[in-house]
């Protein structure tokens, strides 16, 4: 099949489960074949009764031999049943859960550029969703499939047994060209499906937007026309169903068609050759219990193909995550390098630029941090800054030799022995929806809680944590809402310090706190940062003050300037111009 | 150990309150039925052909049996008549055929409608809630709302309830069919009936708690992933990857489990009604048995009887799975109406008067406000702000500030005091109006998806290039602009993250420029911009606030100094106000604050001299 190629991850990972599973895999396969077996019995059976009945001779007693014979067949296969959807579906249900935690194991490998261009909303579907929809494609989809094939194989030969070959034919040669007509209409259905799913991550992308930035909306009074908006898309999605249906109500239809072709043929056949003596009415009513058979399968082959469908879309899409490589690993790393006790930075000539753009972000830069070294970066907004940060936790690849850590060149370093440890303070705060605790913990539990009321202490948000009525157990709202924006950042602040980094990296992390509470934490992060070698990116002055030494970068992303206060002072004219700006406001 | 289950369960039914709730589901049901007269036409259509082609499985066999019983089994079979009875065959074949696939259109249409209708009504509502709404609810919780929860509806609409219909119809038909065909084999056979319709009601009865379960462990995980994509970063930076794994296996194992139970159900039932199916044929055997060597009965009628009690089995079956389906619909149909009827939360954007040519008087008069309760954030709050003044706020974090702002934009209400714009009470303008006159660049600026163009505009058509072109150049963001590589029309991906803080803050700073408001809200707006930029922006500032009245939420007391008002918020109480030179000489509060954001500035002199 040439879906082959589609999705090597998703069909890696499926292969794998099924080289765990088979063999219970295989015995629900068998009783499925078993139960067919038993349930294409019961016409022939029937048929048999009524002959019985139609003779001349023929005997109550042997009719209902026939009978209980039905009976018996009957609650056989519902045993059987019984067993194989518990083996099957059950192994089932286990894939899904096992391919919902691989996909998001697999997520929390992906680097951050990953979730810039993914939308939330589609990756959660895709956990969601997809994940279902290949299960059920395992299991109704795949048995299905095999009961369909089963039940036409035994059919037909029961046919053939009973009644009349000439009359099989009429009744199976038809089937190939409407499976034909099935497969070509599964096609279109395929694509037409995609785009639904598509209109649907739109619609689910819309949402979560809105409303995350619903202050926007309703500070700028959007909501009238983003209503517009959303309506159109939902028009859309509207749109893109009715597609589908027009071409999946086809199926059935198409179905019905065939078959009541072949019953309405089969009647004047049939009659005719009971007339004529060489079939008995037994058979007659039997045959015609077997196309029904034979229809209800293929009828259903419809639905399994929806099922195969959607499995299908569903895996290319789980492909996109599964196949989507985490830009930083640990491919060439020293795995023998297993902790680091102080941390020294050294740059040297670090030219950088994101992979796939053609514009460098950082040029040229050169610095080295001893340990216990401060660093400040300063320069305008969009310069770099950020990006340096990001470099020395390992969040992108450096070019090779440009960035040293304690003597290790950084793409040497495991990444877990090198954030193991850095504490980061992040531009933009993100607080998970758990107790204050936890998140400055952050489920660690080598972090005691006195480490965290400390770092709570040090961050200047221990008395608001206090004054909470559940104090440290305070549950803050999804993505920090009860918090303000700097209580919000102390937090974080505070999460980075609780775990006495060696390299502690602030990016601009009092943006939000007020003068007094900014200075309060300043003068606490200088005891703190005694130990720690740390890198601070601000845009102020008075950060800046608790720095050994200042990088100055320039709008290009190079070195304005680098040196003490002093010395920037004495010759950076740059320098100057900024602290002119901030005194000149004063 | 933290665990899940401090987060509330999605409406929990308690054992003893399950009665409620099922009287609140027929409610449901009924609502969300009502929702087709809407679509009065398309509905009618729609169960005509129902009508039409619930039909035609009780056609068929009956044909059938008239070629068995009136030619087969008679002595003088009619070839003829046979063939005349084959095409009849096919004729209703083919009428059935139509019926069948117009129904299926009629029936996607109609849902498809409805659940358009559904879809942006919720949105609507949901968008028009007020701040305490939002504060309240997750945006994982809404989102599955509008997204799955619909989603459950649509099925309801384009396919149960019109199944159940048909279903319904079919098994009436055919109990009359087999009551013309022989009343008292016919009565017997209608044993299976209370057999079928009792499993199915056992089967219905245990897997409805199940599903509920089911259904609120689902909504646990997506919350989970939301939250987790969005702060995947921490997590990758922190190594705390194995222990939100762990976390996530946990949410993913209860839901196997529950998934579990649900299948040992379905196992159990389907295959039950299956094998009854089967046994009911050998039952109408042993009926007949004795009456066909009797020679009381044909064979023909046997035949049809054999059809029409399998026949049965179908929609009795259909019926007890339709009932799962209307159970998820109905928890969906329960939680999207548990929004839909929240109006307290609502605001009201149309009514009131509108405010036009907003002088920009603002005046608050002893304001109480608490977001929860007596918790009074801002208490006894009074100012008031001339048009054309130049207004600061300041103080420590958490001292109100920037309620003062939320308050302005009428996010929420005060619960004493007054605000008066223009000398008129702020709750007297309509909204839509009164967020247009005052613009507000918030703490947490936030991107749409879409360009840069866009996100300055938002859905503005009065907004012109010009006045875009222009807004951009007041706030200095040309540089950065014409840096990126489309310029305007680069693109902006999910919340924009892949801008700097200072660049969206930049972008948020032209979006309030551009609409021309007559006041103009900065909430530490400068915060993240470096200090050129920040310079450049006070010095737009300056320019703006000349035609504008501007209130500014400062903590950097540097781009205040020269404001016409400067307040000092303290715990909620405004507690010295004034100019810089006059708070400063005062000695208090404020004087404290400035020295303390100078200190720091000071101690680098002096190390320098």
């Amino acid at each position: 099949m040439k879906t082959k190629t589609r999705f090597p991850g998703c069909k890696r990972k499926l292969l794998g489960y099924f080289g765990k599973y088979w063999p219970r895999y295989t015995v629900g396969i068998v009783f499925v074949i078993v139960t067919t077996i038993l349930n294409s019995t019961i016409p022939d059976l029937l048929g048999k009764a009524i002959d019985v009945a139609e003779s001349e001779n023929g005997q109550l007693a042997e009719m209902m031999r026939y009978v209980w014979l039905m009976a018996g067949c009957a609650i056989v296969a519902f045993a059987c049943r019984l067993t194989w959807r518990q083996l099957i579906m059950g192994f089932t249900r286990a894939v899904e859960m096992n391919i919902r935690n691989d996909l998001f194991e697999h997520l929390q490998k992906l680097p951050p550029e990953y979730y810039v261009k993914n939308n939330t909303g589609d990756l959660i579907t895709k956990c969601i969703q997809d994940t279902t929809t290949i299960r059920q494609m395992l299991g109704m989809g795949l048995v299905g499939l095999i009961d369909v094939l089963t039940t036409n194989v035994v059919t037909i030969l029961y046919m053939v047994k009973t009644t009349d070959v000439r009359l099989t034919l009429l009744a199976v040669i038809p089937i190939p060209f409407l499976l034909f007509a099935l497969i070509k209409l599964r096609s279109e259905m395929r694509r037409r499906f995609s785009i639904v799913r598509l209109k649907v991550s739109d619609i689910a992308g819309k949402v979560q937007e809105n409303i995350t930035g619903i202050r926007v909306i309703k500070a700028f009074a959007q909501e009238e026309s983003e209503n517009r908006i959303f309506s159109d898309m939902s028009r859309d999605k509207w749109k893109a169903e009715m597609s589908l249906v027009r071409v999946f109500g086809l199926i059935n239809p198409l179905t019905s068609l065939v078959f009541g072709a072949v019953f309405a043929l089969f009647l004047y056949f049939g009659a005719k050759m009971v007339i004529a003596g060489t079939l008995t009415i037994g058979a007659f009513v039997a045959f015609n219990t077997y196309i029904g058979y034979l229809m209800n399968p293929v009828a259903r082959l419809s639905r399994i193909i929806q099922v195969w469908q959607r499995g299908l879309v569903s895996m290319q899409r789980m492909d996109t995550i599964l196949t989507a490589e985490p830009t930083v690993n640990d491919d060439r790393a020293d795995m023998s390098i297993k902790a680091l006790s102080e941390i020294s930075i050294e740059v040297s000539d670090l030219t950088f630029r994101y992979p796939g753009t053609d514009v460098d972000v950082l040029k040229n830069i050169s610095f080295s941090l001893p340990s216990g070294g401060i660093l400040a970066v300063m320069g305008p907004t969009g310069c770099g800054k950020s990006t340096l940060l990001a470099l020395l936790m390992k969040m992108w690849n450096a070019p090779d030799e440009s960035i040293y850590v304690s003597g290790h060149p950084i793409e040497k370093l495991p990444i877990n022995t090198l954030r193991s440890n850095v504490g980061y303070v992040p531009q933009d705060t993100f607080l998970f929806s758990d107790s204050i605790m936890d998140n400055i913990r952050f489920y660690d539990d080598s972090v005691s809680e006195e480490d965290a009321i400390n770092a709570a202490k040090a961050a200047v948000i221990h008395n608001n944590i206090s004054e909470f009525e559940k104090g440290y157990g305070t549950v803050v709202g999804e993505r920090g809402m009860t918090l303000s924006g700097g209580q919000k950042q102390r937090v974080s602040i505070a999460r980075a310090l609780a775990r006495h980094p060696s390299l502690l990296l602030l990016d601009d992390c009092l943006s939000a706190v007020d003068a007094e509470t900014e200075h309060e934490i300043i003068n606490n992060l200088k005891d703190v940062l005694a130990g720690s070698t740390t890198v601070i990116v601000t845009h102020r002055i008075n950060a800046a003050s608790l720095a050994d030494r200042i990088l100055l970068m320039n709008e290009e992303g190079g070195i304005a300037a680098i040196g003490t206060h002093e010395e920037l002072v004495a010759t950076s004219p740059e320098y100057n111009r900024l602290l002119e700006i901030t005194e000149g406001g004063v | 150990m933290k665990n899940r289950d401090k987060k509330p369960a999605e409406k929990p039914v308690i054992e003893g309150r399950l009665s409620e709730y099922e009287g609140k589901k027929s409610r449901t049901l009924w609502r969300l039925l009502s929702n087709v007269r809407y679509q009065i036409p398309l509905t009618c259509l729609a169960i005509v052909l129902t009508v039409l082609s619930s039909l035609v499985p009780v056609v068929k066999p009956y044909i059938l049996k008239m070629v068995i019983d009136q030619n087969l089994e008679t002595d003088f079979p009619n070839i003829d008549q046979i063939a005349w009875l084959s095409v009849l065959y096919f004729i209703v074949v083919i009428a059935g055929v139509l019926c069948d696939y117009f129904q299926q259109i009629t029936l996607a249409a109609l849902g498809q409608r409805i659940m358009h209708r559904m879809r942006t009504n919720l949105f609507a509502h949901i968008q028009s809630m007020n701040m305490t709404f939002f504060d309240q609810n997750s945006s994982g919780r809404l989102l599955t709302r509008i997204n799955s929860d619909v989603e459950s509806l649509s099925d309801l609409f384009s396919g149960i309830i019109v199944q159940f219909v048909k279903d319904i119809l079919l098994i009436v038909e055919l109990m009359a069919a087999m009551l013309i065909l022989d009343v008292e084999i016919a009565l017997w056979s209608f044993l299976c009936i209370p057999v079928v319709a009792g499993i199915t009601f056992l089967y219905r009865f245990l897997s409805r708690r199940n599903f509920i379960k089911l259904k609120a462990q689902l909504s646990h995980l997506n919350g989970f992933l939301a939250e987790n994509i969005t702060g995947m970063k921490m997590v990758q930076i922190y190594c705390r990857e194995n222990k939100k794994n762990e976390e996530y296996q946990t949410l993913g194992k209860e839901y196997y489990r529950l998934g579990l139970v649900e299948l040992t159900l379905n196992s159990l039932s389907h295959p039950l009604l299956n094998m009854l199916s089967r046994l009911s044929i050998a039952y109408v055997l042993m009926i007949f048995g004795p009456k066909v060597f009797g020679g009381s009965v044909e064979i023909g009628t046997l035949y049809a009887f054999v059809e029409y009690i399998q026949q049965l089995f179908n929609p009795i079956a259909n019926l007890a799975e339709q009932f799962t389906s209307i159970q998820s619909a109905l928890i969906s149909g329960d939680r999207i109406y548990d929004i839909m009827d929240k109006k307290d939360t609502l605001e009201d954007l149309e009514s009131g008067k509108e405010l036009v040519d907003f002088n920009g008087r603002i005046e608050f008069k002893n304001v109480w406000f608490a977001y929860v309760g007596e918790n009074w954030v801002l208490k006894d709050v009074s100012f008031t702000v001339e048009p054309g003044e130049r207004v600061a706020f300041v103080g420590s974090t958490g001292s109100g500030k920037s309620t003062i702002i939320s308050l302005l934009a009428r996010f929420y209400e005060i619960q004493k005091g007054q605000i008066l714009l223009d000398g008129v009470d702020i709750k007297e303008y309509n909204l839509t109006s009164l967020r247009r006159a005052i613009s507000v660049v918030q703490q947490d600026v936030f991107m749409f998806t879409g360009d840069i163009n866009y996100n300055i505009r938002l859905n503005e058509e009065s907004i012109t290039d010009e006045d875009i072109a222009a807004a951009i150049k007041t706030v200095n963001a040309e540089g950065f602009i014409n840096s990126l590589p489309d310029g305007l029309n680069t693109h902006v991906a999910e919340r924009g993250t892949e801008f700097s803080a200072g660049q969206r803050q930049l972008v948020a700073f032209a979006r309030a420029v551009a609409v021309k408001p007559a006041v103009l809200v900065l909430d530490e707006a400068t915060a993240s911009i470096d200090t050129e930029t920040e310079a450049a922006l006070s010095k737009a500032m300056e320019t703006v606030s000349g035609e504008n009245t501007t209130i500014t939420i400062a903590h950097r007391l540097a781009t205040i100094v020269g404001y016409d008002k400067i307040n000092v918020l303290d715990h909620g109480r405004i507690i010295e106000r004034g100019r810089h030179e006059e708070l400063v000489a005062l000695g208090g509060r404020y004087a404290e604050l400035y020295e303390m954001s100078l200190t720091s500035e000071m101690e680098r002199k002096n190390e320098t001299k």
